[in-house]
């Protein structure tokens, strides 16, 4: 979806049509969903978040002006969502990668079950931030300078949390 | 490191794949919750009586029972009947009863800098032992050396909702009864802007943390220190602190 298109979506929501937000959703909420999973580390309260995330932009749809990077708008707002989720909660984030794991979907045929294991091994080996890091920049497509602003974090360590991701995922096999 | 990402084309197709298998369907619930946040709200029209209320909530009683509880305290006054609040008559400037109660219980030193601010980076306690540190508004805490960590951090405690460091904070059981001995300064600086430091509690080495030059304070013996999001915090005394620490400039 190009910034010219998210803008279309959030007229369409301004203008009551839940269209806009549907393509909105179809686009980024699986994304918006592991970014919020990496935060929470619980999979419901992550999906309550990334349902409130949707449930806010059609409440009260941004002001917003083509060319300002949508992806890491939508990251800001679901990562802030899940933070304030997780201060009401008071909860800490030691997150079990693998116990999530068993809670997703039934992966089809032999080669996608090979495929979603090796995924989450790779996730299981991460840190809850590296996972947070890697999402943003794979899934949603951010650079550092927009994972950074997102997430708070200096853009020097965002590259360098995301260079220890890339070593575990080389480490996996993931070599090309 | 360059910010491209595209060298690692096989592992993003497959983790594209699996957050778009692993998602779950949330678009039905969201709709229905705006559908029926925008239906007029409807009349509940209730065929049965109104329920009475209990004699202590209803208004007349609530009138009396204020009044007769006017006239005691009036009584009281005119009578001068203590209640709890007394004078020791030998000596007229004495507090308060509760007064002196609050002054008996023990006062933990390290809640006196609570309140603190990035500002007060100068607000050392008088020993230099620690001070308490908060960039972008957080709450951050510094651990004096020597401090026993009692029990493993649950929660951040932090008030503010500016985001600056992350909440991947995770206890860890292992460290209980540990104490803050030592930082040193690691050999890697890992950009200009940041240096690595190494913790070490215990004599034995915990965890390296990335700290951002302008944490530290030029010209202070001490350099405040934060805290990546994979360090850990503590609770002390019941109150939650993060582990953070300072470190004598080198």
């Amino acid at each position: 979806m190009t910034d010219r298109e998210f803008s279309n979506c959030i007229e369409d929501i301004r203008q009551r049509r839940q269209d806009g937000l549907v393509r909105i959703y179809n686009e980024y909420s699986a994304y918006l969903f592991q970014v919020v999973l990496a935060v929470l580390g619980q999979r419901e309260d992550a999906e309550d978040v990334t349902s409130d995330v949707f449930l806010k932009l059609w409440e009260n749809p941004p002001s917003y002006t083509p060319g300002n990077g949508h992806r890491g708008y939508l990251a800001t707002i679901a990562r802030n969502r899940a933070v304030d989720r997780l201060r009401k909660e008071s909860r800490t984030i030691a997150v079990d990668m693998t116990e999530e794991a068993d809670l997703g979907s039934v992966p089809s045929s032999e080669e996608e079950i090979v495929n979603e294991i090796a995924v989450e091994e790779v996730l299981a080996m991460m840190s809850p931030a590296e996972r947070e890091i890697v999402s943003m920049k794979h899934l949603m497509g951010l650079t550092f300078k927009e994972i950074a602003e997102a997430t708070g974090k200096p853009q020097g360590t965002v590259a360098w949390i995301y260079r220890e991701c890339i070593k575990k995922i080389r480490r996996c096999g993931y070599d090309r | 490191m360059t910010d491209d990402n595209r060298n690692l084309p096989e592992w993003e197709a497959a983790f594209t794949e699996y957050a778009r298998k692993d998602a779950p369907d949330l678009l039905p619930g969201i709709l229905a919750k705006i559908n029926a946040g925008e239906e007029p709200p409807l009349t509940v029209v209730s065929e049965a009586p109104a329920k009475k209320k209990p004699f202590w909530m209803r208004r007349q009683f609530l009138l009396s029972a204020s009044a007769f509880a006017a006239t005691l305290l009036l009584i009281a006054i005119l009578l001068r009947i203590p209640f709890g609040i007394s004078k020791d008559k030998d000596n007229p400037s004495a507090a308060p009863a509760t007064d002196e109660c609050k002054d008996d219980q023990p006062v933990l030193t390290i809640s006196a800098y609570s309140k603190s601010s990035a500002r007060d980076m100068e607000n050392a306690s008088p020993d230099n032992s620690y001070v308490s540190f908060a960039p972008d508004r957080w709450k951050h805490y510094l651990v004096p050396k020597g401090t026993v960590i009692t029990e493993p951090m649950n929660e951040l405690g932090i008030e503010d909702k500016t985001d600056k460091l992350g909440t991947q904070y995770s206890s860890s059981p292992s460290h209980t009864g540990a104490t803050v001995e030592n930082v040193v300064i690691a050999d890697e600086v890992v950009t200009q802007k940041e240096t690595l430091y190494r913790v070490v509690i215990d004599g034995e080495l915990q965890t390296d943390i990335l700290i951002r030059s302008d944490a530290v304070k030029t010209g202070n013996t001490y350099a405040c220190v934060y805290i990546l999001p994979t360090q850990e915090g503590f609770k002390l005394d019941n109150k939650t602190y993060l582990i953070c620490t300072m470190v004598e400039k080198k």
